[in-house]
């Protein structure tokens, strides 16, 4: 059943005759709503790429920040990651859904007011990150940075797209669903979902929230949702996109649409579980971690079913996408998804896990996907849409092939010298000499090693960058030359409802054509089960096995680790030492006075008053967790006013402003306050003590660091920035061996006194 | 520029080469006036894009699309109401089969059928069965209206007679399925997701998270009993009708599984074997589908109410009316037309007419009948029009009777071969003994493990690996014979094959080609010339009876002939040039002229060793043609390599004895029949069945109809599938037959292959047996040993299936 | 690890909820015709209905 190459609607004998539209409705597809998410999308884009490119160049050219607080790493790597998720692959994916979606159920979009909140909202919410990121209003989570109001409008931005999506699927002209609008509502009910999970916060104020759950609990919530994240925002709309843009594209039926509709219930029952696999070797439970790496391997299957059903597609037409840029768009797409998709359960292994975590591996294993597998079938679903919307062809053919080849050789030349450096980091960290002592116990030798990659990197990220600005230009030109057709006239007979043939499926039909209850009622079922599920987790006693000398932070720290959430250390430093040897002795065994430092590794334990956790998920430089009490204060202040001066060659950029801020304290009290409700054993009423703690331990420091300052002639005020962040540092995974006399004792009531870590000490 | 020409010259509509003189429109050219049509239907109502999705995408049937059958019937009330799936006050829902649907334009256009007529509210077509599911209000628009509507674009539906296709409803039973297997993966999911973390670390989770796991496991298992209940309902119908099937010993196993876990759970003594018996289920769920491999397009189940017309004409005191062959009654009075079936035995009131029973009795040469004979349903009227009397409903007409037969429902079957039943009964029968004896050796030293080491047996000696044996191995075969033409019912008939002893042919239609009957000139007095030959030719072409056909040959000039006429059971004449032509029986071509007396000379009698048609140009006796069958290439070659393997041979042909000559060097004497009746046939088949041997037969047309539901295994062969078949376990393309000896060695493959697989799979069975009769089988052994033995058994059987189909390639059908 | 009983939790009404769908979904026949549909998404947009300016020769 062969089928003609040519689109038919744009090769079509002209009929002289009015169409006899017997019984068929009339209707028109919006067309303008999908060109606004294509321009916004293109947008945001290429600031989000340019935002990932600048900072793919601070890591060995840190003075690009210009010395400003807003463009320095830690603040623009969220924005990079939001910016490109949510901005210019969702509003790809919005764009597609809503062109498809009316196509393949033969009718308009619910509702035209929806579809534009929908997208104002969008882009307002994009413009809120835009501005709160770099200023330092940050979750701290991966992927949800955003604080708790733009958390809250998300949440009814997508309630408005489900809403729209349900009652278009309701008004629906044809009775089956296509496999892409079951990707559809996936993604839709699985993200509403795990937003409103992982956005479990208390407001301290309007920009500052803590996260309900601490520590290792926070830890597996945040990359459960991370995880899903990926596989219901980055791949099911995406695979419901292919199921749509290829086929239409190749002018032939999907390989097997019985494989398609297997490949998409398999996933779903099995994605949701694959979440802990980004925990391995923390303080996890062993069978929580081995369930993620088990139900990762089971993925392979499904995923592997859709990237050769997508290919099979095109068997046959191979001579096309030779000449085809969209198809080879396509092409590439797919494969990047097939070896992601197996790359995942790779790394989902403990053993490679070990090696891999942490270092640029993992960079590499995302940009394949995105790079690759979203923006190659984002790029192509352009070319294919704009000059159908505009009624013209492209502009230019050749520079669409141009694109193609710079974005290939681009994400080659970014993810080739990735993955070397990522080996290279990842052996090197690991490496002991003949007499047992680390090879590089110098962190930065590490970095180094790998700078020449970062550039190479840097260059791929150009290339790929470039591509997309020939993109913008080409689709800009083809708009120009043609007319946007805003509603496409199409006509379809209505869906008659379903006779019956037995009675026995009667009950059934009633829920055939209501989808909207339907899905509303699952919501609803969601939210309950949810609730369900929330209440034993406040009302059950925290269950982590806790150790008697980890104590709540003072206000000082408190404040000083804010600070840190702020800057977005957690960017760049984990603070997570992995039951490694290597790890143990570089990042805790050079502490002086530290017993028994093989058994220094994070415990969870020691978490369980971190709201919310700050593990991280990459080192680009070295593990924070047992940084307490390593160096002295002096010499915090000097690295983090200038990081050079006390680590040369360190790709860290300077914090001067630290040292010139006032530490802001007006909402002391309220976090104090909400931390007691968290269940951090703060007593009653200290919230109004605090303050005073806090300037007295601030005194302190101050004191040591202007001591040691003398010689250099400069003093530091106690009330400045720097103080708190270095109180933090020096708190850093003390709690499990300092003794009670140390001046970093918690004001909270001393239950027991210390106790040796390895008694205590306990996953 | 060749290419170019080419596509000009080719019908825009349906590709044919068009003739020199091709009518055209738009500047289109057309082969015929049937396409021209079609297209100035689609051109005014503004569907021409129709033509845009695929180049000349109409079908041959256009050629016909400006000639409307007989369609009057379809006005009876009683007839369009059965044909109806659904019909109120003002709509109606019909599902028609349109065999010429074949690609993106079909699609596109049947599915537009709205704006070609108002009444027309919504059709919805499925490509892989062929039919559009139409909604049309009947106040503007009749069932006929449609039907014709559908002609006129060049897609005439099938029209088949209510209920005619027997069985259950497959898209019920797949739906059925897929939902169990959905409810089982699910579950299975979920119960191993709970039962990992105990795996992995013994009370790792702690104790209340534990319960709770257990709990959510032990809901689940509902689901998974919920999922399985077919296998309780089948082992529990072949239980009451005394007979052993595998379902029962899997359904123990289930049990077995499931008390276990519940006690354990309850106990609080263990997790329970939950996850096992969700994987068990779901694997033998899957098993099931993959098997259920469904030739959507195929009717295995017709029976012989299909060939008929749905609706004849009766003459009644008001005058003609059509009414549902269903009602006919003795006494009644039918019109019959040229080319239309005796729809029941009838007598003919009519002087004389000739009727056609090839269909009945494979038979080629016409009958003539007489005033007051009786005519079995089925014979075909070649020309003009008679009138008969009913002597018989149709349903108890003697063609009816010979299809009664008496069929189990599926329903109370096994769903599994005999060959699995019957292995799977010794196999259990050990199980039962051995579970005895653990049991007996248990009870007095040490009650408690004495129970746990026999749930343990009976849960892992579950003969799984059986019931994926053959489903996998079988339908692996299937699959593949599907492929290459020959069409199964079901992966269970591969094992009938495997085990047929007695290979019994039909000859016409089966051994023969039925289009390839040649004829060949016998001269009297001396050769014709190319002017006469062409001119005979031509002047057979103008008839229906089917020796005229192999006379005109395939492609027989146009030439114009005057005063044709056609004489029923004599012959047929016409002028060319002046010059009479006159074709048929020898006193009929030209008085007698000669000697002998030749008298009485009638088509049958003329020879029976051969058949003849006689010429005579200008009065004078020119000679005959001599009509021979032709057979199927390489038919003997593939006969003897059957002998030599082995199968007795059988040949039942309703013809003459004209080529016993021919055929028997391949037949034994008392093996090789003609003039077979279908009941002949039938009693034939029953004989070899009464010796104990296993009949396979494979035959065309309705005569074999009695004698392929008759025989273990009931092959029908057929030119193309979307003609319609005699009920029968499988369909054959004409072409393969030559192949039928790969096919019988590759059924016997695929049954060994079980053999083996079940074979190997007993050595899983023993490793964990003898854990479990010490008691001491562990959830994770029946986690890790059970799928081990059903994707082991499924991975062997695949494979050992896919080894045979090396070794024995089979060459698909040319196209 | 209770945290760990609202995520098994969330997740299993999750997939209850696509359970529920995926029976809706086979219950009414939406996986009976595995064929046409791979097909019926190929047609466009009734191209009589269209302007001029849709017309132009595709890019490819």
């Amino acid at each position: 059943m062969e089928t003609t190459p040519l689109p038919p609607a744009l090769a079509v004998p002209t009929a002289h005759h009015p169409p006899a539209t017997g019984p068929n409705e009339h209707f028109e597809y919006d067309n303008r709503i999908v060109r606004d998410f294509i321009i916004a999308s293109v947008v945001f884009g290429l600031v989000g790429m340019l935002v990932g490119l600048t900072i793919a160049i601070q890591l060995y050219f840190p003075a690009l920040n210009l010395g400003l607080p807003y463009t320095t790493y830690g603040r623009l790597r969220p924005l990079h990651t939001n910016a490109v998720i949510f901005a210019f692959v969702g509003n790809a994916i919005f764009a597609g859904v809503y062109y498809s979606m009316q196509r393949v159920l033969k009718t308009r979009m619910f509702s035209d007011t929806l579809s534009r909140i929908h997208f104002w909202g969008w882009q307002l919410i994009i413009l809120a990150a835009a501005i709160t990121l770099p200023l330092g209003i940050t979750t701290s989570h991966e992927y949800a940075e955003l604080e708790w109001p733009i958390d809250i409008a998300i949440t009814l931005i997508w309630v408005v797209f489900g809403w729209n999506m349900m009652g278009t699927i309701l008004r629906r002209r044809v009775r089956h669903m296509y496999v892409a609008v079951w990707f559809y509502i996936a993604t839709f009910v699985t993200v509403a979902v795990l937003h409103i999970v992982n956005s479990f916060e208390i407001p301290v104020g309007l920009f500052k929230s803590y996260y309900v759950y601490a520590g290792v609990q926070d830890a597996l919530v945040q990359w459960w949702y991370g995880h899903n994240a990926v596989a219901f925002f980055l791949t099911t709309p995406f695979l419901g996109l292919m199921y749509y843009y290829l086929p239409k594209a190749a002018g032939r039926p999907v390989y097997s649409y019985r494989l398609s509709i297997i490949h998409f219930w398999t996933l779903i029952f099995i994605y949701i579980w694959a979440g802990p696999h980004h925990l391995l070797w923390s303080s996890l439970p062993d069978w929580a971690q081995s369930l993620g790496t088990v139900f990762s391997i089971m993925l392979i299957a499904p995923s592997w079913g859709g990237m050769l059903n997508g290919l099979l597609t095109l068997r046959g037409a191979w001579d096309r996408v030779r000449e085809d840029p969209i198809l080879k768009f396509f092409v590439v797409g797919v494969t990047a998804y097939g070896m992601a998709t197996l790359e995942g359960p790779m790394l989902s292994l403990k053993s490679v896990n070990a090696i891999a975590h942490f270092t640029d591996w993992i960079p590499a294993h995302v940009h394949t996907g995105a790079l690759g597998w979203n923006g190659f079938l984002t790029f192509g679903m352009m070319y294919w849409l704009i000059p159908r919307m505009y009624g013209t062809p492209i502009y230019s053919k050749k520079w669409a092939n141009w694109h193609f080849w710079i974005g290939t050789i681009g994400i080659a030349v970014y993810i080739i010298p990735m993955y070397f450096s990522g080996f290279t980091q990842g052996l090197m960290w690991k490496q002991f000499d003949a007499n047992g002592f680390l090879k590089y116990p110098n962190f930065l030798t590490t970095v180094d090693a790998i700078i020449p990659m970062y550039i190479l990197r840097s260059i791929g990220g150009t290339l790929y960058l470039v591509g997309v600005v020939l993109m913008a230009i080409n689709l800009t030109k083809t708009a120009l030359r043609g007319k946007l057709i805003a509603n496409e006239a199409d006509q379809h007979p209505a869906l008659a409802s379903q006779p019956i043939h037995d009675g026995k499926y009667a009950w059934h039909r009633v829920w055939e054509r209501r989808p909207v209850p339907f899905m509303v009622l699952s919501i609803i079922a969601i939210l309950i089960g949810g609730i369900i599920e929330l209440v034993p987790t406040f009302l059950i006693k925290n269950n982590v096995p806790t150790i008697a000398s980890v104590k709540p932070y003072t206000p000082l720290e408190l404040v000083g680790r804010d600070l840190y959430i702020r800057e977005g250390c957690v960017n760049c430093h984990t603070q997570w030492v992995r039951p490694f040897r290597n790890e143990t002795v570089r990042y805790a065994g050079q502490n002086s006075g530290i017993p028994n430092p093989s058994d220094m590794y994070s415990k969870s334990g020691e978490f369980v008053y971190d709201h919310p956790f700050l593990w991280g998920s990459k080192r680009t430089g070295p593990d924070l967790h047992r940084l307490g009490l390593k160096y002295n204060d002096t010499w915090h202040f000097n690295h983090m006013y200038e990081p050079g001066s006390v680590s040369p060659g360190s790709i860290m950029p300077p914090y001067p402003w630290l040292l010139t801020n006032a530490v802001e304290t007006h909402d002391l009290e309220s976090k104090i306050r909400v931390m007691r409700q968290l269940g951090v054993p703060y007593p009653e009423g200290y919230e109004t003590k605090a303050q005073a703690d806090f300037d007295r331990q601030a005194a302190e420091i101050a004191e040591r660091i202007n001591a040691d300052l003398k010689n250099q002639g400069t003093q530091t005020a106690p009330d400045r920035e720097i103080i708190a962040l270095i109180a933090y540092l020096q708190r850093l995974g003390t709690d499990v061996w300092h003794t009670p006399e140390t001046p970093a004792t918690p004001p909270a009531p001393t239950v027991g006194g210390a106790t040796t870590p390895t008694a205590s000490a306990n996953r | 520029m060749s290419t170019a020409t080419q596509t000009e010259l080719r019908c825009y509509h349906c590709g044919q080469p068009t003739p020199a003189n091709a009518p055209q429109a738009d500047g289109h050219r057309f082969c015929c006036e049937g396409c021209q049509t079609v297209y100035r239907l689609l051109q005014s109502s503004g569907l021409c894009a129709y033509y845009s999705y695929e180049t000349t995408p109409g079908t041959a049937d256009a050629r016909t699309a400006d000639r409307l059958p007989e369609l009057a019937y379809l006005d009876d009330e009683t007839l369009s109401r059965q044909l109806l799936s659904y019909r109120s006050a003002e709509v109606s829902v019909v599902e028609l089969k349109v065999p010429g649907m074949h690609c993106l334009s079909c699609l596109w256009l049947l599915e537009q059928l709205g704006r070609l007529h108002p009444g027309v509210r919504q059709s919805e077509v499925n490509l892989g069965q062929r039919t559009v599911r139409i909604r049309f209000t009947k106040a503007q628009l009749s069932l006929r209206g449609l039907v014709e509507l559908l002609h006129r674009i060049g897609y005439p539906p099938v029209l088949e007679a209510p209920g005619t296709a027997q069985g259950p409803n497959p898209t019920t039973a797949q739906r059925r399925l897929v939902g169990q297997i959905g409810l089982a993966g699910f579950a299975l999911g979920n119960t191993m997701l709970l039962a990992l973390p105990d795996y992995l670390e013994v009370g790792a989770v702690g104790p209340s998270l534990q319960l709770a796991f257990n709990l959510v496991s032990f809901l689940l298992s509902g689901l998974v009993l919920y999922a399985s209940r077919d296998y309780f309902r089948q082992s529990y119908y072949t239980l009451r009708l005394g007979r052993f099937a595998i379902e029962q010993p899997l359904v123990v196993g289930i049990v077995a599984l499931w008390g276990r876990s519940v006690y354990e759970v309850a106990t609080q003594t263990g997790a329970g074997y939950f996850d096992s018996l969700a994987g068990l289920v779901f694997f033998l769920l899957v098993g099931k589908w993959l098997q259920q491999r469904t030739f959507d397009r195929l009717q295995f189940e017709r029976d012989f109410r299909s060939y008929f017309p749905l609706g004849v004409t009766a003459l009644t005191p008001a005058g003609e009316r059509t009414m549902a062959l269903g009602v006919v009654k003795p006494g009644d009075r039918l019109v019959l037309r040229g080319g239309e079936l005796v729809p029941t035995d009838s007598f003919l009131l009519s002087p004389e007419a000739t009727f056609d029973y090839s269909f009945l009795t494979g038979e080629a040469t016409p009958v003539l009948r007489t005033q007051g004979d009786l005519l079995y349903a089925g014979g075909r009227l070649l020309a003009g029009r008679v009138e008969l009397l009913a002597e018989a409903q149709a349903s108890t007409s003697r063609l009816a009777r010979l299809w009664e037969r008496p069929t189990t429902p599926e329903a109370t079957e096994s769903g599994y071969t005999p060959t699995v039943n019957r292995l799977a009964r010794y196999f259990t029968l050990g199980v039962l003994a051995a579970s005895a004896a653990t049991l007996a050796y248990w009870l007095p030293r040490d009650p408690s493990t004495g129970w746990l080491a026999t749930t343990g047996l009976l849960i892992i000696a579950c003969p799984c690996a059986l019931a994926f044996a053959a489903p996998f191995a079988l339908g692996t075969l299937q699959a593949r014979f599907g492929a290459t033409g020959f069409f199964l019912r079901s992966s269970r008939v591969v094992e009938g094959l495997a085990h047929a002893t007695d290979l019994v042919f039909d000859k016409t239609g089966t051994l023969t080609d039925p289009e390839g009957a040649s004829a060949e000139f016998v001269p009297a007095h001396g050769p014709l010339t190319e002017t006469e030959a062409a001119t005979t030719q031509a002047l057979a072409a103008t008839s229906a009876h089917p020796l005229s056909r192999a006379v005109a040959g395939t492609h027989p000039l146009r030439l114009t002939l005057t005063d044709l006429e056609e004489l029923p059971g004599s012959g047929l004449s016409g002028y060319h040039l002046g010059v009479e032509y006159r074709l048929g029986q020898r006193d009929y071509v030209a008085p007698c002229t000669c000697q002998q007396k030749c008298k009485a000379v009638t088509a049958l009698a003329d020879a029976p060793a051969e058949t003849r048609i006689h010429l005579s140009i200008g009065g004078k006796y020119r000679g005959y043609y001599r009509l021979t069958a032709q057979y199927l290439p390489g038919v003997f070659e593939a006969l003897t390599q059957l002998a030599q393997a082995g199968y007795a041979l059988h040949l039942l042909s309703g013809d003459g004895p004209a080529d016993r000559a021919k055929l028997a060097p391949y037949f034994a004497a008392d093996r090789l029949r003609f003039e077979q009746r279908p009941e002949d046939k039938l009693a034939y088949i029953e004989a070899l069945k009464a010796q104990g041997k296993h009949v396979a037969y494979l035959g065309d047309g309705l005569n074999d109809g009695a004698a392929l539901t008759a025989a273990h295994t009931g092959v029908a062969i057929t030119g193309d599938t979307a003609l319609f078949t005699p009920a029968s376990k499988g369909i054959l393309l004409r072409g393969q037959l030559t192949q039928l000896g790969r096919y019988l060695r590759l059924s016997r493959a695929g049954v060994q292959a079980v053999r083996i697989t079940f074979g190997v799979s007993l050595v899983y069975n023993l490793i964990g047996a003898s854990f479990a009769v010490q008691g001491l089988l562990s959830p994770v052994i029946a986690a890790v040993l059970m799928p081990a033995i059903s994707i082991g058994s499924m991975a062997l059987a695949t494979g050992l299936a896919h080894l045979a189909l090396g070794r024995e390639p089979i060459t698909p059908p040319t196209p | 690890m209770n945290i760990l009983i609202l995520l098994l939790g969330t997740s299993v009404v999750v997939a209850l909820v696509f359970l529920g769908a995926f029976l809706w979904a086979n219950r009414t026949g939406q996986f009976d015709d595995t064929l046409t549909p791979a097909h019926r998404i190929l047609l466009d947009t009734d191209p009589t209905l269209q302007p001029d300016s849709n017309q132009a020769q595709p890019e490819h």
